[in-house]
């Protein structure tokens, strides 16, 4: 049974003049993608006064009075559309990048880079004595991570037969985008799924 | 049925009631098909056991996805669900400043958030008085997935507190290699057949089962064009070498 859901309606109709871009450059594709656009630059801006209004609560009632100093570097950063002012808002752009590198480039190289190493050490340690499957998944993870990075040893030209590491590890590199491209079109199908779904089973009413 | 699947799920079970977890974060939400369903049945799972919850948005998008599956999940006793907003599951309004905030978060929650989303007070909120930082929380659960690599720096490296994320499965395969980082503090479902796993486990069908399904569907139609496509080129090549 067609739904009587009007948002349903509306939903699926922005749905389909998306999906005439399939025929040809159409204007109701114009007209959703316009829409779309409108939607979230509304959103961001209200949402966006919303958060000024509860971050500065503290300030407006006398809590926390230091909190003028992020009004100000607020109202700086977008002093960036003009540009006879536009060099002040370097200094909150540059605070902004500044703060959130120094707190988490220790954690970077803590996890993301000492971690890869520390867990491929354990892996290495895990081949013998466990289970097939786990020995098989362990070896596979550390041959591979050490191929991987002679790829990129570029201190040392190599020659003769450990030069075919290289193009191993070339082979294995293009392995690993491979598998990436895959999953990406997993997760591209699926929004194509998501958007099927709502025409069929949501709009018309199949299985439901 | 993958074991982590079900460790997610028997980690939930085991909770005690009355236990907090954290949720929200950064990303891509946008209703995706993919990690809604396990959000909306893991919801269930903690509604029936009597967690609590609070979510921290630090993306625009997280505040109408939390609400669009506390609505999907039927855990609000405004439709009949065990769930009392308040006391048992607090939305807070979106905080802008990414990953700082989200340290700043798990740090001190009352100096980092003074309301929730509805402009309330949080001294006001009778489940926010029992949250104060990092050690408040039994786990983060991710909705957003994509936000893992700043929640292992976060709340993992920093703050020892274990993170369960429902993500989508191309960022699955990114992610597991955190997995081996970090054994026994992060758990991932992998994408939409994640999520229609944890529904089993809960014993429903909804988002993740029809998903699936229409999923099977496209991909058997995908192969069709795939193999037809390969016919029609290979007979117009040899009309064409003809």
């Amino acid at each position: 049974m067609i739904s009587s859901d009007l948002w349903v309606w509306l939903s699926v109709g922005l749905t389909l003049a998306i999906w005439s871009t399939l025929y040809k450059a159409t204007k109701f594709f114009r007209w959703a993608q316009y829409t779309y656009i409108a939607v979230v630059v509304s959103h961001s801006v209200v949402t966006g006064i919303g958060t000024l209004r509860d971050r500065f609560v503290p300030l407006t009632t006398g809590i926390n009075y230091l909190l003028i100093l992020s009004l100000i570097l607020g109202i700086m950063s977008l002093l960036i559309s003009w540009r006879k002012y536009a060099w002040m808002a370097s200094i909150p752009i540059a605070l902004m990048v500044g703060l959130g590198a120094g707190l988490s480039l220790y954690t970077l190289i803590n996890t993301d880079f000492l971690g890869s190493i520390r867990s491929t050490l354990t892996e290495a340690t895990q081949i013998v004595g466990v289970a097939p499957a786990t020995a098989l998944a362990n070896s596979a993870r550390v041959i591979i991570t050490v191929l991987t990075a002679f790829y990129f040893l570029f201190t040392i030209r190599l020659k003769g037969p450990a030069s075919r590491l290289t193009t191993v590890s070339k082979y294995l590199l293009l392995m690993v985008f491979g598998f990436t491209v895959g999953n990406a079109l997993t997760s591209y199908n699926t929004y194509f799924v998501a958007s099927l779904k709502r025409v069929l089973v949501e709009w018309l009413g199949f299985g439901v | 049925m993958t074991p982590m699947t079900l460790e997610i799920y028997n980690r939930i079970q085991a909770l005690p009631p009355g236990s907090i977890l954290v949720t929200g974060g950064n990303g891509i939400f946008s209703f995706m098909l993919e990690n809604s369903p396990a959000t909306i049945a893991c919801l269930k799972q903690m509604a029936r056991q009597h967690l609590r919850i609070v979510n921290v948005p630090l993306g625009i998008e997280n505040p109408p996805f939390f609400k669009y599956c506390i609505d999907a999940a039927g855990v609000d006793e405004s439709v009949g669900g065990p769930w009392k907003y308040g006391r048992d599951y607090v939305a807070l309004p979106y905080l802008p400043g990414g990953e700082s905030t989200r340290i700043l978060f798990l740090k001190d929650v009352k100096q980092t958030v003074n309301t929730d989303i509805y402009g309330t007070p949080i001294s006001q909120i009778p489940l926010m008085n029992d949250v104060k930082d990092a050690s408040s929380f039994a786990y983060w659960i991710d909705s957003s997935g994509t936000d893992i690599p700043s929640l292992v720096r976060t709340s993992i490296a920093m703050y020892n507190l274990p993170v369960i994320g429902f993500t989508h499965a191309y960022y699955y395969s990114v992610y597991t290699p955190y997995l081996a980082m970090y054994p026994g503090k992060i758990w991932l479902t992998n994408g939409i057949i994640g999520g229609a796993q944890y529904e089993t486990l809960m014993n429903i069908k909804g988002l993740g089962h029809s998903g699936i399904d229409t999923y099977q569907l496209v991909s058997i139609y995908f192969y069709a064009l795939f193999i037809l496509g390969n016919i029609v080129m290979h007979f117009g090549k040899k009309e064409e070498e003809q």
